[in-house]
């Protein structure tokens, strides 16, 4: 059962292009993950451990059926941690616009770029949700590949990422529209207590006016 | 292959790749093209994010349903301890 010379070439040449996919995909999406939620992703941190346990009983075992066996286990991590990567960004970015959400809460952002700011973020909020679903669908369904769940969980994150650089690069006007919804939330304020105050002397003039 | 999925074959996995629309995402988002990012040292790449974000990168203690974790109940649960603490409970073995 000893593996050959042209056996171990083999499997070093599929373990190099796991790795070439870890490298250049893995890396780049964990370290986006960190910036994004100043975390580590233990999920994937969890797919690493499992890959590398593979990895290690291919160099460990002399046996040509374990070494394939695990072969392809270590390439489903591989796989199963791009997904991650794009489901867990994907929470990521969530995270980040119900934080947009809550800040921009009460403001008109129909000021901004005339109204087209406010429409595009809802269609593409719309678009992103759409996209999530159809994933989740295709990742359940038995009749899809994988290239289609690989490819629509992509087009949600991308979808998402997209729509969270519009956002960032708004934060001028958003700005401008929260600071003008406070100023003008401070004059309500202030107009609606000098009403009250007037409406409070009134009463009390013609108290004073009847029992006087 | 027709219709049939070139992934559904048993003893080959085709290894994925990314859009270069998605390759832009991420270089946007973390502020640095894809071969900067992959030449960067472990160390440098977590004094990089903690520069950019003026935070500690830190391992979440909260559990959060919405991140599977596959396998592992404690890790699932965000019991982790981290170096630190190892160290930290260390000093106090008498």
């Amino acid at each position: 059962m000893g593996a050959s010379d042209l056996e171990l070439k083999e499997i070093e040449n599929r373990l190099t292009k796991a790795y070439d996919v870890y490298i250049n995909i893995i890396c780049p999406m964990i370290m986006q993950l960190e910036v994004l939620t100043t975390e580590f992703p233990i999920p994937i941190l969890n797919e690493i451990r499992a890959f590398t346990t593979h990895i290690a009983k291919i160099y460990q075992s002399t046996d040509k059926v374990i070494k394939e066996d695990n072969l392809l286990k270590a390439e489903r991590h591989i796989k199963r941690m791009l997904l991650d990567c794009y489901k867990y960004t994907c929470v990521a970015f969530d995270d980040k616009y119900q934080a947009f959400q809550t800040l921009y809460k009460n403001v008109d952002l129909s000021v901004i770029d005339n109204g087209d700011f406010l429409s595009k973020i809802v269609r593409d909020k719309k678009s992103v949700v759409e996209q999530i679903k159809e994933a989740k669908i295709n990742e359940l369904s038995i009749d899809k590949d994988e290239d289609s769940v690989f490819d629509s969980y992509e087009n949600a994150y991308n979808l998402y990422s997209e729509l969270i650089a519009y956002i960032e690069d708004h934060y001028e006007l958003l700005n401008k529209a929260k600071h003008k919804y406070t100023t003008k939330t401070i004059i309500n304020y202030v107009f609606g207590g000098i009403g009250i105050l007037g409406t409070l002397f009134t009463v009390i003039s013609l108290v004073l006016q009847i029992f006087g | 292959m027709g219709n049939k999925s070139r992934f559904m074959q048993k003893d080959v996995i085709y290894m994925p790749t990314i859009k270069d629309r998605t390759r832009k995402n991420i270089e946007r988002s973390v502020g640095l093209s894809l071969s900067e990012i992959t030449s960067l040292s472990l160390d440098d790449e977590i004094k990089f994010v903690e520069r950019k974000t003026g935070k500690k990168v830190v391992f979440s203690k909260e559990a959060d349903s919405r991140k599977m974790i596959r396998g592992n109940a404690l890790l699932a649960l965000g019991r982790i301890m981290t170096m630190r603490e190892v160290d930290r409970k260390l000093d106090k073995i008498k």
